[in-house]
């Protein structure tokens, strides 16, 4: 990484996206835990269903990559 | 004092998991069933734009220039990080039990035998199967990491190892009396061969004693009398003869060829005439694209000899070890139906199951 232009360079390295994503998958899981408790909250978390709206979830989230 | 909780009730998902868990599992639906065809769009379109592949080497790099490759394999290999890193979190919030529980008692069933100065194979020492940090056998937690990232795959469909009730209900045989179950891990085989012949001495081997504690423990809470041994299985700690039926399951890809060929050979020796041994693995599909992904499925996941051992003429490696007669037949568990796997858009590992008699 060059420091010589720290208002314009690029500062992550190719090497540092695995890790990027990796936030981001930790971001998602703490949202997933987080939305199956609001469905408790609501009255909405039909156990049976629990796979059904996380595989929704995880479909919308990951729709770039497919 | 004895623990008021059983090993089953300890390992068993708390509310607060379940969510992290079945994400776990989005994931992998999303990666085969929405990845992987993306995958092969661009595959068969980079065909149709080239000559068609000769070899092995022409599809591996048509596929490592494929837009989604690299996509395809990060989140494989996050999957995996991701399921032994939450599970190693849940087993360390449980430490303090697991230990107090797989303490041993007197009123264990069966038979617990561990070597004082046990020496591992190197590459057991040195590869971190399946990306389990640390690996199964050096600590308990090893083992209870082992045992609740085992039941992720199946939630709700294999939590009590329903797969190797199946495996053990389509064994053909009379009821034998002597079994042996090879690398028997924490048991799931061994718990469904005692199961289906109550009457039988089952014993199971394993490298991994933190794994035949735990197993021990799960087949005393179930009623189980199995005997568990520590042991290698190049070096079966048995006299000629001694056992009418072995089964190993998903267990010869995990080792180096030679490694294979001396299991083989020590499973020969310990059968008696007319005995059976029994393998479950998965081979490969036969189609490039597949087989070159299950290929580098092996190596995300770490295991290193997958793809030889799939490679390998494994009928041909049973007669070399001593068998009389050796074959193989596609298998069909739950969930799998014949002809899934030709439908080359599924991603579908498809089960094999060897059996060769003495």
């Amino acid at each position: 990484m060059s420091l010589k232009d720290l208002a314009t360079a690029q500062l992550l390295e190719d090497s540092d996206i695995d890790q990027m994503a990796r936030v981001m998958a930790n971001m998602l899981e703490e949202l997933v835990s987080l939305s199956e408790r609001v469905a408790v909250l609501e009255g909405a978390a039909d156990e049976n269903s629990m796979q059904e709206r996380i595989d929704a979830m995880i479909e919308r989230v990951l729709e770039p990559f497919a | 004092m004895q623990p008021s909780q059983s090993i089953s009730s300890i390992l068993d998902w708390q509310e607060s998991e379940v969510p992290r868990v079945r994400m776990l599992l989005a994931m992998r639906k999303f990666w085969s069933s929405k990845l992987y065809p993306r995958l092969r769009d661009e595959y068969e379109e980079a065909l149709d734009s080239s000559e068609a592949p000769t070899s092995a080497e022409e599809v591996q790099s048509i596929v490592e220039d494929l837009p989604s490759m690299g996509k395809w394999a990060w989140l494989d290999r996050h999957i995996q990080d991701r399921l032994w890193e939450n599970v190693a979190r849940m087993v360390e919030e449980r430490s303090d039990r697991i230990t107090a529980c797989l303490e041993p008692r007197s009123d264990d069933l069966g038979s617990l035998t561990l070597e004082t100065d046990m020496t591992y194979p190197k590459y057991y020492e040195e590869i971190d199967f399946h990306r389990q940090k640390g690996g199964i056998w050096r600590d308990d937690a090893g083992a209870a990491i082992y045992a609740m990232g085992a039941r992720v795959i199946h939630i709700g469909k294999n939590d009590t190892f329903g797969l190797h009730d199946i495996f053990a209900r389509d064994l053909e045989t009379d009821p034998p009396a002597h079994i042996l179950d090879l690398a028997c891990g924490f048991g799931k085989t061994t718990f469904s061969l005692k199961k289906k012949f109550p009457d039988a001495y089952v014993e199971g081997i394993d490298l991994s004693a933190p794994c035949l504690r735990l197993g021990r423990r799960m087949a005393t809470e179930n009623g189980l009398e199995i005997n568990w041994r520590q042991g290698d299985i190049e070096k079966l700690p048995y006299d000629d003869a001694s056992f009418d039926i072995l089964t190993t399951t998903m267990t010869l890809h995990e080792l180096p060829l030679e490694s294979i060929a001396n299991s083989l050979s020590e499973a020969a020796r310990v059968l008696k005439p007319g005995g059976v041994l029994v393998a479950l693995e998965n081979p490969l599909v036969g189609e490039p694209l597949r087989d070159l992904l299950t290929h580098y499925h092996s190596q995300i996941i770490l295991e290193p000899f997958h793809f030889d051992f799939r490679r390998a003429d494994m009928e041909k490696y049973l007669m070399s070890a001593g068998f009389g007669e050796a074959s193989s037949k596609a298998w069909f568990p739950f969930g799998n139906k014949p002809g899934i796997e030709k439908d080359l858009r599924n991603w579908v590992t498809p089960w094999c199951w060897y059996e060769a008699i003495k």
